[in-house]
Formats: structure tokens, sequence, C-alpha cells
């Protein structure tokens, strides 16, 4: 799954092979069988809930609760798909999100808000580039590479912190108000509006550039790729790093928001954050995925946890629905490949080509 | 023919079946869930309060000191003939955004009353102070913020004994029990590094204990059992033997007791006391191993939280504080109790 970095950054520069054009992916990509699966998966679950909630799941402060439960996950979330799709794993996330909450309480009181945020992001690209080299250079498989990071990272934060909270006491600084005031009386917070940007941009990237169509071929068949000149090791390491900031974004986000983080926010939230991408449709082991399954998918772990709520169940559900969801999806997904046949023939058809 | 009609039949059937498995078991959770107060709903409807209260706690189910608290919020929910929701976040640590993020369902649908264990100095302060401004009655139960501003954390009463004065008071009962004077050593078997309660209750107790220039090891012990024991072996063997163990938690116990038998110890040679009156910690006091515990009375703050909100409502009282503890629970009064004591009662309910 990985690659070397020399293949990286010296035999495939001066490799002879032209390399991929930028070439847009057409739009019926992302009409996928797998993206119908996914969308039915999620409507289904959303009509079960506004069902046993009594409606009361679709108000626009209940939806807007479960965007809001969402984010936290949805920034990890989109790194993590865009990592998977490139056939790596990273374990460490969780991890890298106590440290952005930590690093940005720490630093901001001293440097002010938006250094403080632009260094933050730069420690934990430091260790996504960390996790990259590792991983492409010993050839050591990412799963193994960030579970090692996850417990140095751990245990690194429990010494500097002595294992307490970091916290601010109210009032917190009016600026924190970009990621977490409410957004007019739509509620949910600006930091749904800063996740979707991003996810936007992450698509656009992914969907929309060379850098895009080497990550699917990265993931993909990365054999293949390096034969048409596609550096694997680079972009994978690009990858990291990319993944390592959105953690460390998310951390800074709910730092923002609820003005404390606990030395162990991050736990189980790689295993959430992989949970999302494969129910939005990421395949486990590359080439396939989509930024925005990542977001149905992050969307479907804070809509269950509302709905849950006010169904009047307890959320001790919420684990075992994950999991059978988990397992209906993928197993629809499989199931309704046939469908994205359809539908491309179709638009084939009316597009005369 | 037929054969390849059976084999599309049953692929076309798969994906049907897992939505309607998901569909049934939410429908399920959501009636089972009605059911489990289904008790206390039937006579809601007779009930002089309507709506739902909710207690909302910032551990995990597996924990039996939350097992107790929340056995007693059902009997008062059952005795009071009202509707209760128990929720608990997803995780069993670093919770806040969790317990936060359930808060806000929760306020959002306007409940009768909130009990809300706080252990965070301000990451539950917007949402309380949302419950107040909405008129929804909201008290905190088990865990406050050492000192709380009310400012920040406005609750209306606080019923439990917070962790810090738990563990100040058991330092003070040590220090007039055990005599302790500088020279003396404690070793503090911390099987919850992380988590916030056991940090209370170790502040707590060194508060008392460092100025008298009491030593005070603590060992982590947030491990499977064989690697934490192991780690109290190595630390008794390569350090004189402490004065006292305090152990944070019934977890911290067996490691301590497992590390002891295997160095052939007798419990009078390692006395240790620790927090919480479950079946484990009964057991090492049974056995001489421990000679003290901290009750905090679990089952009351579940119990009293409820009354407390309840009164709020159907009488219009303003919630009151209340001290559910601590009890000190020696082995003399283990003893009295044991002629009476339930042991399914004990797994169930972790008393």
């Amino acid at each position: 799954m990985s690659a070397d970095l020399a293949n990286a950054t010296t035999a495939q520069d001066s490799a002879s092979p032209p390399p991929l054009p930028s070439v847009p992916r057409p739009l019926t990509s992302y009409v996928s069988g797998r993206m119908i699966a996914v969308i039915g998966v999620l409507v289904a679950v959303l009509a079960v809930l506004t069902g046993t909630s009594g409606g009361k799941l679709l108000s626009a402060t209940n939806l807007g609760g479960a965007l809001d439960a969402s984010s936290e996950v949805g920034f990890i979330a989109i790194g993590v798909t865009m990592l998977m799709i490139g056939g790596e794993f990273d374990l460490s996330v969780g991890q890298v999100f106590v440290v952005g909450g930590l690093a940005f309480a720490g630093l901001d009181k001293h440097i002010g808000f938006l250094p403080a945020i632009i260094v933050t992001l730069l420690l934990a690209g430091a260790i996504g580039l960390i996790n990259g080299i590792i991983t492409v250079v010993f050839g050591i498989p990412s799963f193994i590479t960030t579970l090692g990071t996850y417990y140095a990272i751990a245990g690194f934060i429990l010494l500097i912190t002595g294992a307490s909270p970091v916290s601010y006491l109210p009032p917190l600084p009016h600026v924190f108000s970009v990621f977490s005031a409410h957004v007019g009386g739509l509620g949910f917070r600006w930091e749904v509006v800063w996740w979707i940007g991003l996810a936007a941009v992450a698509a656009w990237i992914l969907h929309r550039t060379s850098f895009g169509n080497h990550v699917f071929a990265a993931g993909g068949s990365p054999e293949a790729a390096r034969g048409t000149g596609v550096r694997v090791g680079l972009t994978k390491i690009v990858l990291f790093v990319a993944c390592s900031a959105l953690s460390a974004f998310s951390g800074i986000v709910l730092f923002c928001h609820l003005g404390s983080m606990e030395v162990t926010a991050g736990s189980g939230l790689q295993l959430q954050a992989i949970a999302a991408a494969v129910i939005g449709g990421t395949a486990l082991f590359g080439g396939v995925g989509t930024i925005f399954g990542g977001v149905l998918g992050s969307f479907f772990l804070g809509v269950l946890t509302v709905g849950l709520v006010l169904s009047g169940a307890s959320t001790q559900y919420y684990e075992l629905f994950v999991g059978i969801v988990l397992i209906g999806a993928v197993i629809a997904q499989v199931k309704t490949v046939g469908a994205s046949r359809f539908v491309h023939a179709l638009f084939r058809r009316n597009s005369g080509r | 023919m037929r054969a390849t009609w059976k084999r599309k039949g049953i692929r076309g059937l798969l994906m049907p079946a897992v939505l309607a498995m998901t569909a049934l078991g939410l429908a399920a959770c959501s009636s089972s869930s009605s059911s489990s107060s289904k008790t206390s709903s039937a006579s809601a409807t007779a009930s002089a309060v309507k709506g739902t209260f909710y207690e909302l706690y910032q551990s995990c189910p597996s924990n039996p000191f939350w097992g107790a608290v929340n056995n007693g919020a059902r009997a008062a929910a059952a005795q009071l003939g009202v509707s209760l929701k128990i929720e608990d976040p997803l995780r069993c640590s670093g919770e806040e955004a969790q317990e936060n993020s359930l808060l806000t369902t929760i306020i959002n649908s306007h409940p009768a009353g909130i009990a809300v264990s706080v252990p965070y100095a301000s990451a539950l302060s917007a949402n309380i102070q949302r419950a107040r401004s909405l008129h929804i009655p909201i008290i905190a139960y088990n865990s406050i913020p050492p000192n709380n501003n009310y400012s920040v954390n406005p609750v209306e009463a606080y019923v439990g004994q917070p962790n810090y004065t738990a563990g100040v008071d058991l330092g003070k009962q040590l220090v007039s029990q055990y005599h302790l004077t500088s020279g003396d050593t404690i070793m503090v078997a911390d099987q919850c590094y992380t988590n916030t309660t056991c940090n209370a209750r170790y502040q707590g107790v060194e508060s008392v204990v460092d100025p008298l220039g009491v030593k005070v090891s603590v060992l982590n012990l947030d491990y499977s059992v064989p690697t934490s024991a192991g780690i109290v072996k190595s630390f008794l063997q390569t350090h004189s033997r402490p004065t006292l163990v305090v152990a944070l938690g019934s977890a911290g116990e067996e490691e301590v007791v497992d590390a002891a038998q295997a160095l052939g110890l007798k419990p009078s040679q390692l006395p240790m006391v620790g927090f919480d009156d479950d079946a484990v910690t009964n057991t090492y006091m049974i056995d001489g191993w421990v000679k003290l515990t901290v009750d905090q009375q679990p089952f009351l703050q579940g119990y009293d939280a409820l009354v407390d909100l309840y009164d709020a409502v159907r009488y219009q009282a303003y919630p009151i504080n209340m001290d559910t503890g601590p009890v000190f629970v020696t082995h003399t009064a283990n003893d009295i109790a044991k002629g009476w004591f339930n042991p399914s009662v004990v797994s169930n309910t972790g008393i």
C-alpha cells in the first residue's frame, strides 16, 4: 500500500511517462451506485427516527442540533475520507484532535487567535508529516504507524498536562464566536458552516483537480499510478498532513465552542471518523469514495444521537445502530453498484457520448 | 431458470431486509425505552406533573457507581409516578462534547426538569444558562466543579457530594485515624488517571496530607489488571512499604491486592482505604484488605435529584442543595451489613 519516498521524489520525478491530465471528473461520477445506497440508507434512518420522534427531529432546532453534533467528527472525516481514498488509514486523528485543542488553548492567550490557529495547524501538519514519512519511507502499514503515533501522542499529552483538562472560564473571547455563534435562527453554529465549506473545498480538490486524480489513482492501483507518473508517496504524505491538520482544526473548533478540552476527548474519534467515511461509501482499501459521502456519514452519526434522544430511547442504543447501519450500508453499496452503471449509461446516451 | 430467479430474489431482498431490520430496531428501541419506564409512564398519566424528567450523567453505563445512581433515580420515578429518561454520553472518557450535545437535545425537547452531572469548569455553561432562560428546572447532581461559580454554571441546586470534598474528608479521616505525619508515605492506586472524578478525589486527599509533609506516590494503573498489578508489584519491591494505600476506586483495589498477594503480604502489612462501596470493595473489606471506604451514597444521589426536581415542578419549591456524603464504611459496619446483604442485589446495583 505504501510507496517509497525515493520513488516519490526522485525516480518518479524523472520517470518518462507523462503526468495524468487534469481532467475534471464527469458529474455522473457523483451519482454512483454507492451514493444511491448511502442516500437510501440515510433517508430510511431519518424517516424512521422522524416517525419515532413524532416529527420533532425535522424541526430546524433539532436538525441544527444534529448538524452541530456531526461537525466534530465531520471535520476529521473529511481528512480520513481523503486518506482512505488514497489507500491509507490514520488512527492518530483522535489524539491530534486533542493536541489541536490543547495547543490552541495554550497559544491563544500569548500570541493571539489567528497566529495560534496557524501554529497549531503547523504543529498538527508536522505530526501528519511524520506519519506520512514513516509510512512511505519505511514501508510500514499506516495502520501500524498511526497506532504507534496514537499511543505516543496520548502519552505525551498526559505528561504535559498531568491529565488535567484545560479550560477557559466564561465569558469566552468574542473572537471564538466565528465558530461557536449560532447562525441566525437556523439552530446550528458557525462551525457547521466551516465544516461544509471545508468539505466543499476538499471535494473540489478531490474531484476537480489533477491532485484529486492522483489520490484516486494512488489508492486504487498504486503500481498503475506510478506507471503513469503519479508521485504516489508524495501524494500520500500530503494526505497525511491534510488529515492531521483537519483533525487539529476540529479540536480548535471544539475548544472555541466549549471553552475546554479534556485530555481524553479524542478517544474513539478515529473509529467514528472511519465509520462515517465507510457509511458514506468510501472503500476500505482505497480508490473509491466521495467527500459528500463522508459528510453524509458524519451527519448520520449526529442525527442518530439526536434522533434517539428525541424518540425517548437511551443513547445506549447508539452504538448498536451504528454497527447495524455500518454493515447494512456496505451491503447496500455492494448490492447497488449495478444502479451506477444504469445511471452512467443513461447520461452517456442523453449527452450523445 | 428457477434457480436463477431464486438467487436474484435473495439478492434483491438483502437491502430491503437490512433497511427493515434497522427500521424495526429503531422502532423497537423507541418502544422498549418506553416500556422500560412503563411503570412510571403509566402512573404519569395520573400524576400531577406532566412531561419527562431527565438525568444526564458524564460517565458510561458500565460503571457500577452509576448503576446505583440510576437505580435510585428509577426508584424515585416509580414512587412519584413520573416519566424519567436517563442519558449518558456515548464514550466513557473525554465525554464533555457528547454530554453537551445531549444536553442541547434534551433542552430542545422541553423536558419537565433536568439533573445533570457537571464535572467540567465551563463546558456545559451555555446550555445550563439556556435551560434557565427557558424556565426549565435544572440542577446538578453527583459532580460540580470545586468552588462552583454560579454565574458560570447557574444550576438551581446541587445534590450529591463533590469528589474533591470527598477526598478532603477522607484525607482528614486518615490523618486522624492513622496519625499521619512527616515521613509517612501514601501510595495512591489511580486506575482512572485521565478521569475528572479520580483526579478530584486525589487532589482532595493531597490537599490535606501534603502540608503535613506526607509523601504521596501516584501509580497510574489505567491498564489491564495483570499489567497494573505488575506495576504495583514493582513499586512495592523497589520502595519502602507505604504507610497506607489509597485506591481511588475498586478497580485499583483489585490490582493492589493482586500484587500484594503475589509478594506474600498480609492485609495487616498493607492497609488500604478506598472510594465507593461496591461488591468488589465489600469483598476486600470482608477479607481484611480494605479498612475503610468512602461511600458517597450513589443511590441517594439519583433518588434525591429527581425528588428535588419533582418538588420544584409540583409545588413550585425552589430546589435545595442535598449533601449525600461522605459516609465512611468500615469493616465493622460491613460485618453488620452482610447479615442482610443480598449478593444478587449487589451485582445489579453496585452498592
